[in-house]
């Protein structure tokens, strides 16, 4: 469904970058719950470019709490960073295109979100799988390393007061969005909160960027390598840990131990047993949280008509809500030694 | 009514067409993905449909338990929950919609439970309390799951 066709698409970026410029391809990615995305392919004299167009979905339908110009923020502050992202552009909304709604541009970086051979079941699978998970971790502990004071994220993210704060302060702040968006009332939810409150780690090493989703499918990668993180929609400042739940099964792919204690190495600082556990549970009840009251009650406030947005919001979260269900009240670490590993079950398509 | 087929075998049918037919022509990324969605939302739609009303009684029978015990403790329950309660093993009889407004109604007075538990009779009793809503949550949730466990096998990405 492309809500922008190919011409005012190629108008656009002609007038914006102040060329001529023709069309060489265009496509929506899939499946864009958060933005409408389209990768587009110019010849300016005749010279290859390649772009990324992010949207905001019309009505604000946006899967997620944060509309783009969030995005924006991260990405232009990150690329005066280490941490590789594609070069940002602009930004603009209220303009004569896709209906006034904000959107940005950036650059396409040559790469791709799947890895070949990454599931191969020979010595060579195994090796990239390695390389794979630690790069992952690698770049993760870049992110958390990253010193996000002197690139003003605290700008536009209300940061937790402490390290100790880190974990609270995002419980609270998906525990506010619950309580605003819930298209149904869910003792599961309710009680999850209750119980993670109840067993909020403290012991963050610093307030760190956590990207939110990230790994295989989500960065852009070439020969085994990450050469741009992408789809930074959820990003926010807490405690890195939280992204080492949320890899969608990267971090996994070799094993998770010795990857964490890389990962350790590379951030400066062990995670603890408590904070791994409590990471994975805090990122079940917030993808839960995310399907819930930005994929389903999206569509059930009519913003979003897409059948995806069902899938993820009906399916998805009869899974989280599950993982967590099951585990609900138990002591944190030895519930997730019993179902760790299974989280990725639900991305088998690319894990 | 002439068409007297189950609604599940009729989604079946719509579901393999897609599945077997049509979407192995797709070949945009965008479109493809868009149809197993479809077939996933589908898949989920057809078990539903043949479990939705037993999942529904289910939970509300294991609500009752829970809440009337609450109620014990000091727990004040809703005068339309407390007429729902007593009517509960007639619900055979009612229509799915109705259904699903009790089913919300109780939910609705677990979440107001949880909220209020830290207020409600002795410690003992809270963390008795605590342990049944735990089991309680435990079991919906399970529930939930068996009627997606068949669309798991259809993810859209």
């Amino acid at each position: 469904m492309n809500s922008i066709d190919e011409q005012a698409a190629t108008d656009y970026l002609a007038q914006r970058l102040g060329t001529p410029v023709q069309l060489v391809k265009m496509r929506q990615t899939f499946p864009g719950a958060s933005r409408e995305t389209y990768l587009v392919d110019l010849l300016i004299k005749d010279e290859s470019h390649s772009f990324a167009l992010r949207v905001d979905p019309p009505n604000e339908g946006y899967g997620c709490p944060f509309p783009l110009r969030h995005e924006w923020e991260v990405y232009s502050r990150l690329w005066r960073s280490d941490v590789p992202v594609p070069e940002p552009l602009w930004f603009d909304e209220n303009q004569d295109f896709a209906e006034g709604r904000p959107h940005m541009v950036r650059r396409l970086v040559e790469g791709s979100t799947a890895i070949p051979g990454l599931y191969d079941q020979d010595a060579e699978g195994k090796r990239l799988r390695r390389r794979v998970a630690f790069e992952c971790a690698e770049k993760l502990a870049l992110v958390h390393r990253t010193d996000w004071k002197a690139l003003g994220f605290d700008q536009f993210i209300d940061p937790p007061a402490s390290p100790a704060e880190a974990n609270l302060h995002e419980l609270d702040y998906w525990y506010a969005r619950w309580c605003e968006k819930r298209p149904y009332a869910s003792p599961m939810v309710e009680e999850a909160f209750a119980w993670l409150r109840e067993n909020v780690p403290k012991d963050a090493p610093r307030i760190s960027i956590i990207k939110g989703n990230n790994g295989v499918g989500e960065e852009l990668w070439r020969d085994g390598r990450i050469v741009a993180m992408c789809d930074w929609e959820l990003t926010g400042l807490s405690d890195g840990a939280l992204d080492l739940a949320f890899s969608q099964g990267t971090l996994s792919l070799s094993d998770f131990h010795e990857v964490m204690a890389h990962y350790a190495a590379c951030v400066g600082a062990e995670v603890s047993p408590h904070r791994l556990a409590y990471a994975h549970f805090f990122i079940w009840l917030k993808q839960h949280v995310l399907g819930s009251c930005y994929l389903y009650g999206v569509w059930a406030e009519g913003r979003r008509k897409e059948a995806y947005m069902l899938s993820f919001g009906l399916v998805t979260t009869a899974f989280t809500g599950r993982y967590v269900g099951r585990c609900i009240g138990r002591d944190l670490v030895e519930a997730f030694a019993e179902v760790s590993g299974r989280e990725s079950s639900y991305y088998r398509g690319i894990d | 009514m002439n068409h007297s087929a189950p609604i599940g075998e009729l989604i079946a049918t719509v579901t393999r067409a897609l599945r077997e037919d049509v979407l192995p022509q797709v070949e945009s990324g965008w479109a493809a993905g868009n149809l197993r969605a479809c077939i996933q939302v589908l898949t989920y739609l057809q078990d539903r449909s043949a479990m939705e009303r037993d999942l529904l009684i289910a939970d509300m029978m294991d609500m009752r338990g829970l809440l009337l015990t609450a109620a014990e403790q000091g727990l004040t329950l809703e005068s339309d929950v407390l007429a729902l309660f007593g009517d509960l093993p007639d619900r055979q009889e009612i229509s799915t919609s109705q259904l699903r407004s009790e089913n919300a109604a109780c939910r609705e007075a677990m979440t107001r439970l949880i909220r209020e538990v830290p207020a409600l009779g002795t410690e003992t009793g809270r963390q008795q309390l605590r342990s049944q809503v735990h089991a309680c949550i435990a079991r919906m949730q399970e529930r939930e799951y068996a009627m997606v466990q068949s669309s798991e096998a259809v993810p859209p990405i």
